[in-house]
């Protein structure tokens, strides 16, 4: 049953569309990873979704009520102690004291209590913002790029959080950036590209389209990176090196041109693609002993 | 819906974020080390704490509350929205059982309660002072400041949370609240008292008592030369003001008051139009 539904939602500023024609249902126990570039239109579809923003085309749908939500960059600079700041988080959710206290045991903050919160670090802050959105049983948990900026203690706690969160029927929606921080195999991706929802699929049909990271920018510039990749695939900006997301198919097209152009051995020393699937049983040997390099990411 | 329940506890929490706030505990700082100088400056001259004195400490405490007042609650207020929009605190508030005119109308309450507190302690202490080593000097007085200072910090407070909700950043909402503060305290009444001097008798006495209304600072240093008695000792502008206009006292008290609440209905926030910016 879709307890959050977008029907071509459109979002403008000005005379630009931030996201245009979004159309997503997410279901009781979904995981739904949103994943795309910064300036992708995630987090706006986000706000959208749960009705922090208005959109200016379609329409939205949410049938549940409880609802925690972790912004990407929020309780930065509040003098209040973690305790007092969770006092007021859970007198608004008519929480009580014994659920705040649950919540801060379950995120590790137990021992912070008293830390101002603008003196926490990062990996602290977000904890907290996920025990605020813990607060009042939530049905849905919608998590704005909860990954950035955390070590691996922090992204394990917060990992384990949200594995005991579905583990209970919840429904989690979050955005990411990167491809390569799966919170489950199981999740649904949607991937959104210059704010529209060009492909949606579950991570692990991805993972066999297999992941294409190539150190392009440096060499050839976005424009003809992207000339190269075509229609095949999408991508994802990361300053000095693209990320594609293509399936299996498109994947030798694309490759294809790259030899055409002669661009995989005579440019690059460093490996110029990784595939983050295992290996599977070559469906070409031909292909495979005429390049070693596509022997190994393709097969 | 007005929940007071949702307004009292954004008021305590607010409060304890704007008692917190450094800009307010260094302004309680220069408030009282600047009144107790104007205090010893006094004595220093007279060598001693005669009427003259006193009458002449109070002028100075007022002009002083004139001057800082203003620029406190609007740096308080011109930073107290857009910080907290700039950091996702207001989008995380959507997601909340609390409205925007509930929120806003609780940080307004909580933080005009946290300066109101400021006041009580650089007022009062000076205050205090002042009347162990004298006994001329009134409880009356010092409450008269208190509770007009206190009017004053509320109608600047209010306008710097109308600045703030309607900026785009930290550094355009500090600006402005400083243009505003520059126009209020030095430039209005003398564009108003030139304004006199030129159309008296030319334009209706109502127009320049609603010049008058239109500036809070104006409005507070009238009604205090009004309850206080201290006349033309406040300025020339002051005095001018108070003759031409003729204000009643209840009418400065509704004026201030409404300077307090006015501000707060233009600035019933509309979270879900402003997480966009």
């Amino acid at each position: 049953m879709a307890i959050v539904t977008a029907s071509g939602v459109g979002v403008r500023v000005a005379k630009t569309w931030i996201i245009q024609d979004v159309t997503l249902s997410v279901e009781r126990g979904d995981v739904w990873m949103l994943l795309g570039a910064n300036g992708a239109g995630k987090s706006t579809l986000i706000k959208v979704l749960l009705d922090i923003l208005r959109p200016d085309a379609g329409t939205v749908h949410r049938t549940v009520q409880r609802v925690g939500y972790v912004p990407q960059k929020a309780l930065a600079g509040h003098p209040l102690t973690v305790l007092e700041m969770m006092q007021y988080f859970a007198a608004l959710k008519r929480c009580s004291r014994n659920e705040m206290l649950r919540a801060l045991e379950q995120t590790g903050l137990q021992d912070h209590l008293q830390v101002p919160v603008m003196r926490l670090s990062g990996g602290y802050r977000q904890r907290l913002s996920l025990a605020q959105a813990l607060l009042g049983d939530p049905e849905l948990l919608v998590l704005d790029e909860p990954f950035v900026g955390l070590d691996e203690d922090a992204l394990a706690s917060i990992t384990a959080i949200l594995d005991r969160f579905l583990h209970n029927g919840g429904t989690l929606l979050y955005t990411t950036h990167m491809l390569g921080q799966p919170f489950s195999v199981e999740a649904k991706v949607a991937l959104m590209e210059k704010g529209r929802l060009v492909r949606t699929g579950l991570y692990r049909e991805l993972l066999h389209a297999v992941r294409l990271s190539v150190f392009l920018t440096r060499k050839l510039g976005q424009r003809e990176a992207l000339s190269l990749v075509g229609d095949h695939g999408s991508w994802m900006d990361h300053g000095d090196w693209i990320e594609m997301v293509c399936r299996k198919e498109d994947l030798l097209t694309i490759l294809n041109r790259f030899e055409e152009q002669r661009l995989l051995l005579d440019w690059f020393e460093e490996p110029l693609w990784r595939v983050s699937e295992p290996p599977e049983r070559c469906e070409n040997p031909t292909t495979c002993n005429e390049n070693p390099a596509r022997k190994e990411s393709v097969c | 819906m007005l929940s007071a329940r949702n307004v009292l506890i954004t008021v305590e929490k607010e409060f304890l974020e704007t008692v917190r706030n450094r800009w307010l505990q260094g302004f309680v700082l220069v408030f009282l080390i600047l009144s107790f100088t104007v205090a010893a400056i006094a004595h220093w001259r007279t060598d001693s704490f005669d009427f003259d004195t006193v009458h002449r400490i109070h002028v100075s405490l007022l002009n002083l509350c004139l001057l800082l007042i203003p620029l406190m609650a609007l740096l308080l207020g011109s930073q107290n929205v857009v910080a907290e929009r700039a950091d996702g605190f207001f989008e995380l508030m959507c997601t909340y059982p609390v409205s925007g005119f509930q929120l806003m109308f609780g940080k307004f309450l909580g933080a005009w309660a946290a300066l109101g507190t400021g006041l009580l302690v650089g007022v009062g202490v000076t205050g205090l002072s002042l009347a162990l080593f004298t006994q001329s000097i009134g409880a009356g007085v010092f409450l008269a400041l208190l509770v007009t200072s206190t009017g004053l910090a509320g109608a600047f407070l209010a306008v710097g949370m109308v600045i703030s909700s309607r900026s785009r950043s930290r550094g355009s909402a500090l600006v402005t609240a400083l243009v505003v503060w520059l126009l209020a305290v030095a430039v209005y009444d003398m564009v108003l008292v030139q304004a006199i001097v030129a159309w008296q008798g030319h334009v209706h006495p109502l127009a320049f008592r609603a010049a008058l209304f239109a500036n809070p600072v104006d409005v507070v240093r009238v009604l205090l030369t009004h309850w206080l008695g201290l006349g033309i000792d406040v300025g020339t502008n002051t005095g001018m003001l108070e003759v031409v206009t003729t204000p009643s006292t209840a009418s400065l008290v509704v004026a201030l008051v409404l300077w307090s609440v006015l501000p707060m209905l233009v600035c019933r926030y509309k979270l879900h139009s402003s997480a966009r910016g």
